[in-house]
């Protein structure tokens, strides 16, 4: 089965670990700076309050005046999360991250080792810890999984057989689906305000009047392609910070932090003399938010200049001083050396540098980005159906 | 790609190229019994410029396409 945890409101409980007072009270996430003045999720005071996430600011404030704007901390919401993650995987779950607060697993491969599916997702609560309010989902499908894991109660286990999916998902609200505001609002306006109404409709109306998207959306509300979960590859990690006594604003002072922090970077002996492939820089700023940029080299690299001069640049986009500068290498390379060409390289050479590039698009494009074309019906009268795109990651 | 058909559904024009003649046609229903199923209406044509030109209309999703493999 695939299972989903879902914990609501991550990016707000992320930044309310700073702060965990708030947490009682009224509070919201504020939108970023130069986005629309819409709220991000809101703690269970406020939404008794009456505040709902995405209403406008000045709604929410006249609608509570004590209503607290916790700022968004982006790299603490990062970091939580890859806890949250690592946790699972030492857990023994392959995961595949689909956004903060959402990710997916096979129970295949632990339900033996746990004692059964219902135990295994309870390890799985447990592994990501009842501070988050955790809640799982297992169906056989990836979209009725997430669509019990949002049902589900904080700390609950909700299992779906494949054969009530369609009964499961019928009375749930339609904004489980990825649509647009404005395709909610025709559902709305047409009178589909279930799963279960969108799924009666025939899929070629739906086609012809919403388009790709509306087609998509109706084949979830019927449950979802069957699917599997494809575990990530866990990420390198080395991390070196420099915390200031005070806030620094000033760019040769943040430029010489970063120079001190790359060098001890590339001196840390778990990097083994392996070459970067991507890297982060990230600052906790004076105010309580938080920065984070990352780049995927052209080359990977363990030069300090070509890091400095890949990275540098990117200080100039701090939005506020810093109090903590951060330096991360998220990819880390298997190869140790690079040997300069004489002669064109053939046959094997060629391979290595094939599966070398192949693997800098990966990181920089994400999991799933490289395919393999598989030819499975080649007699097939629909040529969509002759090939297969195979994941490759290896 | 553009489509401009005869009140029957027989393509007149493609991309703006009148169509000299309509080689064959034929029709591929499947999948019927999975979440994607297959209705489309192939036109094998050939163009005033000479071009050949596969294309059908997917019947699910109300619009024309063009094959090239």
């Amino acid at each position: 089965m695939i299972a989903c945890v879902v914990i609501p409101g991550f990016d707000l409980r992320a930044a309310l670990r700073a702060a965990p007072a708030l947490a009682e009270r009224p509070a919201a996430l504020s939108p970023l700076p130069g986005t629309a003045p819409l709220l991000g999720p809101v703690t269970a005071a406020a939404d008794t309050a009456g505040v709902r996430p995405g209403m406008r600011l000045g709604e929410a404030l006249a609608t509570c005046p004590t209503l607290v704007l916790v700022e968004q901390d982006p790299a603490t919401a990062r970091e939580e999360w890859e806890g949250v993650l690592r946790r699972l995987e030492d857990a023994g779950f392959a995961v595949d991250s689909a956004d903060l607060g959402c990710v997916y697993f096979e129970t295949r491969g632990v339900e033996r080792l746990y004692g059964g599916l219902e135990a295994a997702l309870k390890r799985a609560l447990a592994a990501v810890g009842s501070a988050w309010d955790p809640r799982v989902g297992a169906a056989e499908r990836r979209f009725a999984a997430l669509a019990a894991a949002n049902v589900a109660r904080p700390g609950q286990v909700l299992i779906v057989s494949d054969e009530s999916t369609g009964e499961f998902l019928a009375p749930l609200p339609l904004s489980l689906l990825p649509l647009s505001p404005e395709r909610y609002a025709e559902l709305e306006q047409l009178g589909v305000r279930k799963l279960g109404q969108l799924a009666g409709l025939p899929g070629s109306a739906v086609a012809e009047r919403m388009g790709p998207d509306g087609r998509r959306a109706w084949g979830l509300a019927r449950g979802g392609r069957a699917g599997r979960v494809r575990g990530r590859r866990p990420p390198a990690e080395i991390v070196e910070s420099l915390e200031f006594p005070e806030a620094v604003g000033n760019e040769l002072t943040l430029r010489r932090a970063f120079g001190a922090l790359l060098d001890r970077m590339l001196a840390r002996p778990e990097r083994d003399g392996r070459f970067a492939r991507k890297v982060a820089i990230a600052a906790r700023l004076v105010g309580g938010g938080s920065w984070r940029r990352t780049v995927t080299l052209r080359d990977p690299t363990a030069e300090r200049d070509r890091l400095k001069a890949a990275l540098a640049p990117k200080l100039a986009e701090l939005p506020a001083p810093v109090l903590e500068l951060r330096l991360e290498i998220v990819a880390l390379t298997e190869s140790r050396g690079q040997q300069l060409e004489l002669v064109c390289v053939e046959g094997d050479g060629l391979q290595l540098q094939l599966q070398e590039g192949l693997k800098q698009v990966c990181a920089s494009t994400g999991s799933g980005s490289v395919c393999s074309v598989v030819e499975v019906a080649p007699w097939s009268r629909i040529p969509e159906a002759r090939a297969l795109l195979l994941p490759r990651d290896d | 790609m553009l489509v401009e058909e005869a009140i029957d559904g027989v393509p007149k024009r493609v991309n703006r190229q009148r169509v000299a003649v309509v080689r064959e046609e034929w029709r591929v229903v499947d999948r019927w019994w999975t979440e994607d199923p297959v209705d489309r209406r192939y036109f094998d044509l050939v163009l005033e410029s000479g071009q050949l030109a596969v294309v059908y209309r997917d019947g699910e999703l109300k619009r024309w396409f063009t094959q090239k493999a």
